[in-house]
């Protein structure tokens, strides 16, 4: 697929516009750009294939600002190619405005975005952690939030790079021991409570052996075995997840095998970690570079606003 | 079910359980004994407190005193657990705080308590230690906070406290509470539990600015306005528990306000403190109470009971569920 043409291209070049200043579309824009990137959803597989050069990323959990200090730091679109993997959305001031702009660029240029789907892409976990309660504080109601979840279901679960990188979002499974097994998951659902799905979504490596229950009372811990033996099975050289919080942006585990890729700096506006992404060059020549939280005389203030309970 | 004099004389102390299995449940909640107890206790302490300082001079009893005394020792129990480094939030230190607490915790409460309450420490036990977090998550958040208000509630249904005791509940226990809290959360580095980040109030606690509203209404000097400025009340943040609320966000976040803490950021906007204070007690139930995420953690039992309020009744909040009869 190449740059939409036409009609929707003026409109996602206003969109372009639109979003460079933080600023979130008007509702009847926001649906129409959903449509769009449904129908580019549609086409892309669970594992979507992807060729480098190209730079992954981490959570962003909407900190607007702090993402664009990621593609100051790793170049912008479409000149940069990028895999997101996934928790786009919750906890940050900018969730909306943050997955706007991905999917405007997702519009843009579909080849040079992949976004991979996050635990936090969800119904369940959108309405505990924040997301929810953005859209229904800057557009008044929840219609924008469910035409989201919607197209959180239909979110790619992995990325494959020159069919030797896997990137995910969470982790390993015990029910899943081979891509070609993500490849058949009936992924148009919500991430379900349990099972492979979810498990991809949710687990976490930890310095065990094989597995143990997670303490997020989701998905599994997996230990150096079980990944050593995904990877064989697999003809894997390397294993690219985001998920956990890493104070040095970035963290290599399991004799290298694995790598852990955080991409939201100052997490919750007060973990002082610095931010990571990582650059392929080729599946086995990648470059780290980290970046920091943008200044707060960087960011533009808000008007106030009344929450409904104090009307 | 319904005699909970029978009750009450049969079991004396019942260890509780959680009984909100689904979302189903939610009802069956809000119908119950304990929802209505809860409720109308924060009311009442909101009540107790308007206009107050924690300074002011207020009626300490032999009780809240020892209480205080009993927080003091779980405050060490810190000095004797050091951190031992973290991977993502939460430090493993916490589990033998934890730990020592439910050690201790019994104990402390016998030492605490009158004879004549002894039968209920073990009831009462299991609020209090559920009352600082969790030690197989490694978090902390409003549920927690919950408890404690609820091993508070249990305290006075059987008259160890009394309606006398309601302002020094919250300026003395409550504020002592809340710094034994703090000195957890920073300490071990707990995860906010289940935090909306900054679309919910705060990310651990939601009563500081509750009854801290009621405490800032009719003062005078401070407007609402002026309560997320530091610069407008250098020094009486020890006063305030809202104030108080705010420094201690301003220590652990970094970057803008009103983005890390929007809703306060909102709040500041509303007139008066009464207004405040009215949307702070909505607020409170929809967004801690009559959440099934929070809720379903709650325990029951004897003194906490999920058995449905019977019809409009009378009763006191300060009397023992033995002289609760129908």
């Amino acid at each position: 697929m190449n740059e939409n043409s036409s009609n929707t291209g003026g409109d996602i070049d206003r969109w372009l516009e639109w979003i460079k200043d933080c600023k979130y579309l008007p509702e009847t824009d926001f649906k129409q750009l959903c449509t769009i990137i449904s129908d580019i959803f549609f086409e892309e597989s669970n594992v979507q294939p992807i060729f480098s050069p190209v730079t992954i990323c981490g959570d962003l959990h909407g900190q607007y600002y702090d993402v664009q200090e990621l593609y100051r730091t790793g170049g912008y679109p479409p000149d940069t190619q990028y895999i997101f993997m996934g928790d786009f959305v919750d906890r940050g001031y900018y969730s909306l405005e943050t997955l706007t702009q991905l999917l405007v660029f997702k519009a843009k240029w579909p080849d040079r975005i992949t976004l991979l789907r996050g635990n936090h892409e969800s119904r369940q976990v959108t309405q505990v952690y924040g997301f929810y309660d953005e859209c229904m504080k800057k557009y008044g109601n929840a219609n924008l939030w469910r035409y989201c979840c919607r197209l959180f279901d239909l979110m790619p679960i992995g990325a494959l790079i020159d069919n030797e990188v896997l990137c995910i979002h969470g982790g390993l499974s015990p029910d899943i021991g081979t891509i070609d097994q993500m490849r058949t998951i009936e992924r148009d659902q919500e991430i379900p409570h349990r099972g492979g799905f979810c498990d991809l979504m949710w687990s976490d490596p930890d310095d065990i052996d094989w597995w143990a229950v997670s303490p997020r009372g989701a998905g599994w811990l997996f230990g150096e075995k079980p990944t050593s033996q995904f990877m064989h099975n697999n003809q894997l050289s390397l294993i690219c997840r985001a998920h956990q919080l890493v104070q040095e942006g970035i963290k290599f585990m399991f004799d290298e095998h694995l790598v852990t890729v955080w991409s939201a700096p100052n997490y919750c506006y007060r973990c002082g970690n610095i931010a990571a992404i990582l650059a392929f060059h080729t599946a086995t020549n990648h470059e780290t570079k980290l970046f920091n939280a943008v200044p707060d005389n960087e960011r533009v203030i808000p008007s106030k606003t009344t929450t409904p309970y104090f009307l | 079910m319904s005699d909970s004099k029978v009750e009450e004389t049969a079991v004396p102390s019942q260890k509780p359980i959680p009984r909100i299995k689904d979302i189903s449940m939610m009802k069956a909640w809000k119908d119950s004994k304990g929802y209505r107890e809860y409720t109308l206790f924060v009311q009442s302490l909101n009540r107790a407190v308007h206009g107050l300082k924690n300074s002011d001079p207020v009626p300490i009893s032999p009780i809240i005193e020892k209480l205080l005394i009993a927080l003091n020792k779980i405050d060490s129990f810190i000095d004797q657990c050091p951190t031992k480094g973290r991977s993502r939030f939460g430090d493993a230190g916490y589990r033998d705080w934890h730990a020592k607490l439910k050690q201790e915790s019994e104990q402390l409460l016998k030492d605490t308590l009158p004879d004549q309450f002894h039968n209920y420490i073990e009831e009462i036990n299991v609020y209090l230690n559920d009352s600082f977090g969790n030690s197989t998550r490694l978090d902390y958040g409003t549920g927690h906070e919950l408890a404690f208000v609820l091993f508070l509630l249990c305290l006075c249904k059987i008259e160890a406290l009394t309606q006398q005791d309601s302002q020094a509940i919250v300026l003395k226990l409550f504020a002592r509470y809340l710094d034994l809290c703090r000195r957890l959360q920073r300490t071990y580095y707990l995860e906010p539990a289940g935090s909306k980040g900054q679309w919910c109030l705060d990310d651990y606690q939601f009563l500081p600015f509750l009854w801290g509203s009621s405490q800032l209404t009719d003062e005078g000097q401070i407007e609402p306005k002026q309560a997320i400025d530091e610069r407008f009340y250098r020094g009486l943040s020890n006063d305030y528990l809202y104030l108080g609320a705010i420094k201690f966000i301003n220590e652990v976040k970094t970057g803008p306000f009103f983005e890390h803490s929007s809703t306060l950021y909102d709040i500041s906007n509303v007139a008066h403190w009464s207004k405040v204070n009215q949307g702070m007690i909505k607020m409170y139930h929809g967004e801690v109470l009559d959440k099934f995420p929070i809720a379903q953690h709650i325990l029951f039992g004897n003194l906490i009971s999920f058995d449905p309020v019977p019809k409009p009744s009378s009763e006191g909040l300060f009397k023992k569920p033995a002289a609760v009869t129908q």
